[in-house]
């Protein structure tokens, strides 16, 4: 079992197994909310390690006054924003303010071999969505957080967080519908 | 029965899964109930897909690929005091035995004193090809990523 209030002062004399624990504990976590950002393994692989260096140089500065969870996810974060306006392979200013004007590629799911994968034809409308809803539905649904901790780790006000996890279920809701519907036929 | 609209779905489900007790509707029954009548059971299927862990994650070698970033950037750091704790003591030790010299023989010091004064742009460019030096090598290591 995971204790971060014996393994943290470890660390800290720098004792480099426990931060291996605690690399271990949180790999996962790190690499999905990178991953699900910018849909690259690769890339996703290097953020994830400069989060855990950068773990590592400021965890003298953690004070238990959050989940360690919570910071490392909101380093994790910000340093996949910084990655993306970084190598400009993301715009905001690109994707509609109403995400019911938003329209996903006219790539048929058929053509990205996910004829019968209803999960993958769900990842594939998550990967295009604007980053901001995919944070909150992976921080949301994948990696567990609560409102108050995604608005913690973003910065986005708790009401916005709400909208935008109800509009983002909502269109994915009706791209399930069709898709199913299409099968069917 | 009341239809239930899509903001009442969601915060059920929600309530739901949080407390893990949610259910696993097929496919087949989604189906049967797809283009709109069946929102709820639409919606449990979301949210169990997007719960899913992708399928990629990080490598198996991840946690030792960070370590011996650390154990690199670490021994850098020792490297480079060490050699401006070198350099420090080089820089005492000829002010020492400059010293030492006045006191033995004043006119030999003045002497060394003249050279150092005479050939100062030697010096400050030994040093500061020093430090150049020791510069240029941390940034090229730092660049090349152990384990990577």
């Amino acid at each position: 079992m995971f204790d971060e209030r014996e393994v943290i002062p470890r660390i800290l004399r720098g004792d480099l197994k426990a931060f291996d624990l605690l690399v271990k504990q949180y790999e996962k976590l790190v690499f999905h909310i990178i991953y699900k950002l910018l849909s690259d393994e690769t890339d996703a692989e290097d953020v994830s390690q400069e989060v855990f260096i950068k773990v590592y140089r400021n965890l003298k500065s953690f004070a238990f006054q959050s989940k360690l969870s919570t910071w490392i996810a909101r380093i994790a974060y910000t340093s996949t924003i910084n990655h993306l306006r970084k190598h400009k392979k993301d715009s905001t200013t690109s994707y509609p303010d109403d995400i019911e004007q938003y329209h996903f590629t006219n790539q048929h799911p058929e053509n990205v071999l996910m004829k019968k994968d209803t999960a993958a034809y769900i990842n594939y409308l998550v990967e295009q969505m604007p980053h901001h809803y995919k944070t909150v539905i992976t921080l949301y649904h994948l990696s567990e957080f609560s409102y108050l901790e995604i608005e913690e780790i973003t910065g986005i006000p708790e009401g916005t967080i709400k909208s935008y996890l109800f509009r983002g279920r909502k269109l994915l809701k009706e791209k399930l519908a069709d898709y199913l519907k299409n099968e069917t036929i | 029965m009341k239809e239930l609209k899509d903001e009442e779905i969601q915060k059920i489900l929600e309530e739901q899964f949080s407390k893990g007790q949610a259910g696993n509707e097929s496919v087949q029954a989604l189906k049967a109930g797809a283009g709109g009548k069946n929102d709820h059971a639409l919606y449990e299927n979301l949210f169990n897909i997007l719960k899913q862990e992708p399928p990629a994650g990080p490598s198996y070698a991840f946690s030792s690929k960070i370590k011996h970033r650390l154990e690199a950037a670490a021994a850098r750091k020792s490297n480079y005091r060490f050699h401006v704790a070198l350099c420090g003591i080089f820089l005492a030790c000829a002010a020492f035995l400059w010293g030492i010299l006045f006191v033995i023989d004043f006119s030999y010091g003045t002497e060394i004193r003249s050279v150092f004064i005479n050939n100062k742009g030697i010096f400050i460019f030994g040093f500061a090809c020093f430090f150049i030096i020791q510069y240029l090598d941390q940034r090229t290591v730092k660049r090349i990523k152990p384990g990577s």
